[in-house]
């Protein structure tokens, strides 16, 4: 995939070119290409340097866990990224009307858990002696392509969203769950996880699962105002799991001080006897969910060369909180403007952010760092990045 | 800067791509608990195997164990019944031209007597019987040979039919018979001992594409040889045969085991002699030998090298009688106590049996089942009122660590509560040799009154602390050598062990470890 993915890039970056050099100039107001990319990983908790070991590898050290917060404080993590390829095709003598259609794959993994489930993986068991609750515990993985595909006005755009679900994973667990580690070395364990998987097919059409979503955007003035608004929403819609699901699902509480006499002396069978109540197993069930939609309200007031904005973004079933922000932007006049921005959020809580726009006739680059004291991973300690670079040529 | 941009782009994601990304990993603090339960006698004997004393003051360990089985083996090497029909094809047939299809309106028979050396077999009975045969033929065709033996019944009482044929033209073809189940009556009519008869009609194949002329002499010769038997009864005079043999019973969890001395009170032994074939025997125990690593103790008692008459089973139809005789052994008449306290890893019982040693007195009436044997089985009686001192059990422990656990230290908590009157030291060694615990490991015994009954469990907490050379060496091993040292609390007193009694523990570990993740 990460060789198609590269492929596709350099193909993609040539047919640019290539327009570009001959018939694209005939063809300007006919036709827009357009590519993003859009990759963040955030935390409540953990600064820079974990992510770079968990994707770099190495050893994470004492400062890299974090800081220790109390056992019962909800973190959030998560990563993401959405690289999107597409076309606007305007109709003849307009440049405000037309068709859109593009692909997209959109990466997700994300958890929210107690602290004190992060410490017992990451610091043991030593200083907890208390219960840690994995009640409000849940975590997704995903990976989805989707196809979008409809039509675009002035102030309003309308379209559909097929989707291929390549992988989807969703767990949790029950309300009253919980690891009680009072005594060190007798725990009692309550836990009751659902968890369900939907793993990738080998064909390339036929998927184990499948989502049909809707695309709307509105982006106007308010009357007798200069404050522009914008209200969008992507991949509103159904999830349909029809294909291979496999669960873990079962309800079980017991309290374990160590292994029996028996188990011990038959070590070797120990593992499959402990594993297989736990391996997942195939349902013949149907799943039918709401899609992971997307809801972006933005407000922009400009005044001379600086435009001021805020908004609210939400994720829909990701552990995703509600992201509030607000900001500026200084146009410079020239090719590069730049702004920044505060916000409240998503994996991370504050972030001080900056952005700047590089912008010509042809091509408009945008990167936005969502929290600039991420740059320094050792101080950071907590990081929000948003690479979103668009790309089109006229 | 869209140049810039391109190269970026690609740049970052061949980045990505790079293959040499290495484990992830970190240091945790863990306090694990590794084992606990609670053990007593039924955690290694079976419940029913335990029997409380007369006086109620201790158990007794009751079982029987299977030492020899004598069954259709006594006839088994015997019974050949490979035998040869010559089938010679009239004179008077020569020159005429049979069509395909054509019955000879002929019958051969054949008679088959069996030498089963000194056995003499009214009916043979067979779980399975088949037999590989061979069929030569000097006629220049196929012809079709119908078998039966009249004397073969099959459970419903059907005799046995097969259809054979000679090769298309000269020569020999193979094949095949399944007389599973079948019995056999080998009297001829009563008036004889294993015999066998064979009827054979011929018929010239409809394979055949074209009329069959025989030429004279021409012949078809078949041979039967048994391929596989398994007897399931024999009725008859089963003979007289001296079996001379030396039965070895291995007993592997002993070879973990050693003592200074192992005392129990009154233990009793039988070896307990089941007829269940219908013949007289006389057997002989020359020898019974226990044997550990190279010591070899022979048992001491008196039906050893005496003959022992095995008397008949008997079958009344409605009824069957197996013949029954114990041996008795203990600590009186024998030098049982020796043998106990050795440990043995191997019996060898070295012995001969005579069957129908004074012939065939029963008239041809003796009789085998299989599922009637003779058998000798050991039954033993052993009081759990002992006294032990140095008994050493030796063994390696196999087990698998994780591979992605490092253990960096590790310090390894015991907590016992002993009801038991045994102390127990432990020694742990690396296959190199080198002990991980400098002091042993040690349970107390229960604390026990002057004769040796209990009075209260005693609790004994030991750690081992284990650094990391040492864990490095058990994570590579996989084999930890372990040596138990058990011990009565004194040398004079038959200590008791009741039902009731336990043996509590908890193992528990502290670790500092690295994780890794690949």
């Amino acid at each position: 995939m990460k060789y198609l993915t590269i492929l596709f890039l350099i193909i993609a970056q040539i047919k640019c070119y290539s327009l570009k050099k001959d018939s694209i100039s005939k063809k300007t107001t006919k036709v827009e290409v357009i590519s993003s990319f859009y990759g963040s990983v955030g935390s409540t908790h953990l600064p820079v340097n974990f992510f770079n070991k968990i994707y770099f590898g190495g050893f994470i050290d004492k400062s890299e866990k974090g800081n220790s917060y109390s056992i019962a404080k909800t973190q959030r993590s998560g990563f993401e990224t959405d690289m999107n390829f597409g076309v606007n095709i305007y109709q003849e003598n307009s440049e405000l009307n037309g068709w859109y259609f593009s692909l997209q794959n959109k990466i997700s993994a994300a958890g929210k858990y107690q602290q004190g489930l992060y410490d017992l993986i990451f610091r043991g068991n030593e200083d907890l002696n208390q219960q840690i609750s994995i009640g409000n515990t849940n975590f997704h993985f995903r990976n989805h392509q989707l196809i979008n595909f409809g039509k675009f006005y002035k102030n309003f755009s309308l379209g559909l969203v097929i989707g291929n679900i390549l992988q989807e994973y969703n767990g949790s667990f029950g309300e009253n769950d919980l690891i009680d580690f009072n005594s060190n070395y007798n725990w009692n364990v309550v836990v009751n996880p659902n968890i369900s998987f939907i793993r990738n097919n080998n064909s390339a059409f036929k998927k184990n699962g499948n989502s049909l979503g809707l695309n709307f955007k509105i982006k106007d003035d308010f009357k007798s105002t200069d404050l522009e608004y914008e209200l969008e929403i992507k991949n509103l819609g159904v999830m349909f799991l029809h294909s291979n699901i496999e669960t873990i699902n079962y309800d079980t509480s017991f309290t374990y001080s160590g292994l029996s006499f028996h188990q011990i002396t038959n070590i070797n069978n120990l593992s499959s006897e402990i594993s297989t109540p736990f391996q997942p197993y195939t349902s013949s069930n149907r799943i039918i969910s709401s899609t992971p939609f997307e809801v972006k309200f933005n407000v922009v007031k400009s005044i001379n060369n600086l435009e001021l904005f805020a908004g609210t973004f939400y994720r829909n079933n990701s552990q995703y909180l509600p992201n509030s922000y607000f900001g500026f932007n200084y146009r410079n006049k020239k090719k590069l403007n730049y702004g920044s921005n505060l916000s409240y959020g998503g994996y991370n809580k504050f972030q001080w952010g900056i952005n700047t726009s590089y912008s010509t006739e042809k091509i408009n680059a945008q990167i936005i760092l969502q929290n600039c004291i991420g740059l320094i991973p050792s101080l950071g300690k907590s990081l929000g990045i948003v690479l979103n670079l668009n790309w089109k040529i006229k | 800067m869209k140049n810039i941009y391109f190269i970026l782009i690609i740049a970052t994601i061949i980045s990505s791509c790079k293959k040499n990304r290495n484990s992830v990993s970190w240091n945790t603090f863990y306090k694990l608990p590794i084992s606990s339960d609670t053990l007593n006698l039924n955690s290694f004997i079976k419940q029913d195997k335990l029997y409380l004393s007369d006086d109620g003051t201790y158990l007794s360990f009751k079982d029987t164990f299977e030492l020899y089985e004598l069954g259709k083996d006594i006839i088994n090497q015997s019974i050949q019944l490979d035998f040869v029909d010559s089938i010679k094809i009239p004179s008077i047939l020569s020159g005429i031209q049979f069509s395909p299809g054509f019955q000879i309106p002929y019958q051969f028979t054949e008679s088959h007597y069996f030498d089963f050396s000194s056995i003499e077999l009214k009916e043979l009975q067979f779980d399975s019987l088949i037999f590989d045969y061979t069929v030569e033929s000097s006629i220049g065709g196929k012809i079709d040979i119908n078998l039966s033996i009249l004397d073969a019944l099959n459970p419903i009482g059907n005799n046995f039919n097969a259809l054979i044929s000679t090769p298309i033209s000269q020569g020999v073809s193979t094949g095949k018979l399944n007389l599973n189940g079948f019995k056999f009556d080998l009297t001829k009519n009563g008036t004889v001992f294993n015999h066998i008869s064979t009827l054979f009609t011929i018929g010239i194949s409809s394979d055949n594409t074209q009329d069959l002329v025989f030429q004279n002499n021409d012949y078809i010769v078949i041979k039967f040889e048994i391929s596989s038997l398994k007897i399931a009864s024999a009725l008859g005079y089963l003979g007289s045969e001296n079996i001379v043999d030396t039965t070895e019973i291995k007993i592997p969890f002993m070879e973990n085991l050693k003592s200074k001395n192992f005392e129990i009170n009154d233990s009793e032994f039988e070896i307990l002699i089941k007829n269940g074939i219908g013949i007289d025997a006389q057997l002989k125990l020359n020898k019974i030998d226990f044997k550990k690593e190279n010591q070899v103790v022979t048992l001491d008692h008196l039906s050893i090298n005496q003959n022992i008459n095995i008397n008949r089973a008997l079958d009344l139809g409605h009824d069957f009688q197996y013949s029954e005789m114990n041996i008795n052994f203990n600590n009186s008449n024998s030098n049982l106590p020796q043998l106990i306290s050795m440990f043995p890893e191997q019996i060898n019982i070295d012995y001969q049996l005579l069957t129908n040693p004074l012939g065939n007195q029963s008239g041809y009436n003796d009789f085998m089942y299989q599922q009637h044997p003779l058998s000798l089985n050991l039954s033993v009686d052993i009081p759990l009122k002992q006294n032990l001192d140095s008994i050493v059990f030796l063994d390696t422990l196999n087990y698998e660590l994780p591979k992605n656990i490092a253990v960096n230290d590790a310090l390894i908590k015991l907590d016992f509560t002993n009801e038991f009157p045994w102390k127990c030291c432990a020694y742990l060694k690396l296959m190199s040799g080198e002990i991980l615990n400098s002091s042993p490991i040690c349970i107390n015994h229960c604390q026990v009154d002057n004769l040796g009954n209990f009075v209260q469990a005693t609790n004994s907490i030991n750690e081992l602390d284990l650094d990391n050379d040492f864990l490095i060496e058990l994570q590579n091993d996989n084999r930890i050598i372990i040596e138990l040292v058990i011990s009565s609390p004194d040398s004079t007193n038959y200590f008791p062990i009741l039902g009731n009694k336990n043996l509590f523990y908890s193992i528990n570990m502290d670790v500092n470890s690295k994780i890794n993740l690949n």
